[in-house]
């Protein structure tokens, strides 16, 4: 029975045929904005409200956002949309085939970390909605109520994937509506405390105007960055990379700038970015009930687009290529699982340690699969090698790594790093002007395209495509 | 070298590879010229558009 015929070929990392990609512009846009819209779009409005006012802060995240999203459909936009394929089996063709596993143990750290920090937040949100509807004593603390609330979030995400990626499409169907209720929350804000808004001061901004706003575009930019596992998993169900283009560009970049919105006006005049908290100082407890079913609904339609892109990227692995897709999600969510209920506060205080990694690595990743796609290869990769194993394969560079690509990625960290450190934001040379993560991913383009021609001069790489 | 592969993973390639081959939709080219004026357009112009005029706000 081929996967097609028992309605399986969305459960596994192979190419998924034509007739198989049924996903339509609409749909594709709706899945991809309930994937995007949720609680992190809070902290990334919050993180710019510390250095611009609102308008400023609003334009230099869309527009980061915006190049962000360019730079990631141009990575892995082309080949997922070709073959039908996921973002890890994307880059074989330039990491190699044993070299992919950077980018997959890249997808599979980032997808724990965001969806661990969902489901927290989501199990949170029940806390404060249980409190609020008088279901939970004031007095009983979160302490044992967030991990249950955890795992009972990672058990309903289990159950709605066993449908695959069906699944997906119909939990996205019902909770896109919180992307419209986000919308009425931050129009609720703007039009009760204007004034205060447009008067209200970033607290952290520097005395150099230039570097908050570079900071501001930079935020949108690595933001939208860590979403290139997600834009493969969803656009393989496309029919192809045309019919991608308006649901990427605006289901996934137009409603997380907009849903910032919401955080970083939070933040300006309630020094606050969740709206669970403000809403009942704007308009009460009927408000707060409806933003805490918000911000839970947000948390619970990206939790599932997570977990299915990287169960989708284990695939990719020999090991698990024809392990049961229940099991395949169990070893998905059980990472998430482990953090959510035996740590989720030791989580929360350091996650934003771990979000400011994501950056550093996904933008010369970006750089590096552009370079490759229109550059090197002049636009043709091949599918076959893609999932050839053989030592002697288009793709199995040296023992399988390309040492083009792992150097070039190892330099766009670097290049990152010198131009913006993500602990303490400290900034160093030209970041003022260029940012970190377009400097970061154009310095890994060129590295890759360089180091690729004197590989193949040497006789050390296959040629290009 | 597709005798190592599973045999639906190999028919699925070879598929790929007659539609490819045909090179017009559904699965080539990537993007024609409409979509990459989209992607030039929410990509490029209109966020620069939107940084130049943030910039310039008092």
């Amino acid at each position: 029975m081929s996967l097609a015929e028992g309605g399986l070929a969305d459960r596994s990392a192979w190419p998924l045929l034509p007739a198989e990609r049924t996903w339509g512009r609409w749909r594709l846009a709706i899945a991809l904005a309930t994937a995007a819209a949720a609680t992190w779009c809070y902290l990334i409005g919050e993180y710019v409200g510390y250095y611009l006012s609102f308008t400023q802060g609003a334009l230099a995240l869309t527009g980061g956002c915006m190049i962000g999203m360019l730079l990631v459909f141009l990575a892995a936009g082309p080949i997922c949309g070709r073959y039908g394929i996921d973002s890890v089996a994307s880059t074989k063709p330039q990491f190699g085939s044993g070299g992919w596993v950077i980018p997959a143990l890249m997808q599979l750290i980032s997808i724990i970390g965001w969806n661990s920090l969902l489901l927290i937040f989501f199990a949170k949100s029940a806390t404060q909605l249980l409190h609020v509807l008088g279901l939970l004593p004031a007095a009983a603390g979160g302490r044992k109520v967030v991990p249950a609330a955890t795992l009972l979030a990672c058990a309903l995400i289990f159950f709605s994937l066993l449908w695959g990626a069906k699944g997906v499409a119909t939990i996205s169907k019902i909770l896109v509506a919180h992307v419209l209720i986000g919308l009425w929350m931050l129009y609720l804000l703007l039009s009760h405390r204007w004034p205060e808004l447009s008067a209200a001061r970033p607290a952290l901004a520097s005395p150099d105007r230039l570097w908050n706003y570079t900071t501001g575009v930079e935020l949108g930019i690595s933001s939208t960055l860590s979403w290139w596992p997600y834009v493969g998993a969803m656009i393989r169900m496309a029919p192809n990379a045309r019919t991608a283009v308006l649901p990427v560009m605006l289901g996934m970049g137009a409603p997380v700038p907009l849903l910032s919105f919401i955080g970083l006006a939070g933040v300006l005049v309630l020094k606050s970015s969740d709206p669970a908290e403000w809403l009942r100082t704007v308009g009460g407890t009927a408000y707060a009930i409806v933003a805490l079913v918000f911000v839970g609904a947000a948390n619970f339609g990206t939790a599932i687009t997570g977990i299915y892109s990287s169960a989708i990227g284990l695939r990719n692995f020999a090991a698990l290529e024809r392990t049961p897709w229940a099991l395949l999600l169990l070893l998905t969510i059980a990472p998430v699982v482990v953090i959510g209920t035996l740590i989720p506060e030791l989580f929360f205080a350091k996650f934003g340690t771990f979000l400011a990694f994501l950056a550093v690595g996904f933008a010369p990743l970006c750089g590096i699969q552009i370079a490759d796609y229109f550059v090197w290869r002049g636009r043709r990769v091949s599918i076959r090698g893609i999932y050839d194993r053989d030592p002697a394969g288009p793709y199995a560079y040296l023992y399988g790594f390309n040492p083009a690509a792992i150097i070039a990625l190892a330099l766009g960290c670097v290049v990152y790093m010198a131009l913006l450190n993500p602990l303490t934001f400290v900034s160093h040379g030209p970041y003022r002007f260029l940012t970190a993560s377009l400097p970061a991913a154009l310095c890994a383009a060129i590295a890759y395209v360089l180091v690729s021609r004197v590989s193949q001069r040497h006789g050390r790489a296959p040629p290009s495509d | 070298m597709s005798h190592s592969l599973p045999p639906e993973l190999a028919r699925r390639i070879e598929a790929l590879e007659v539609l490819e081959a045909l090179d017009e939709p559904p699965i080539a080219p990537d993007f024609d010229p409409v979509s990459w004026m989209w992607l030039a357009v929410l990509g490029l112009v209109v966020p620069i558009a939107l940084l130049v005029l943030g910039w310039w706000l008092p």
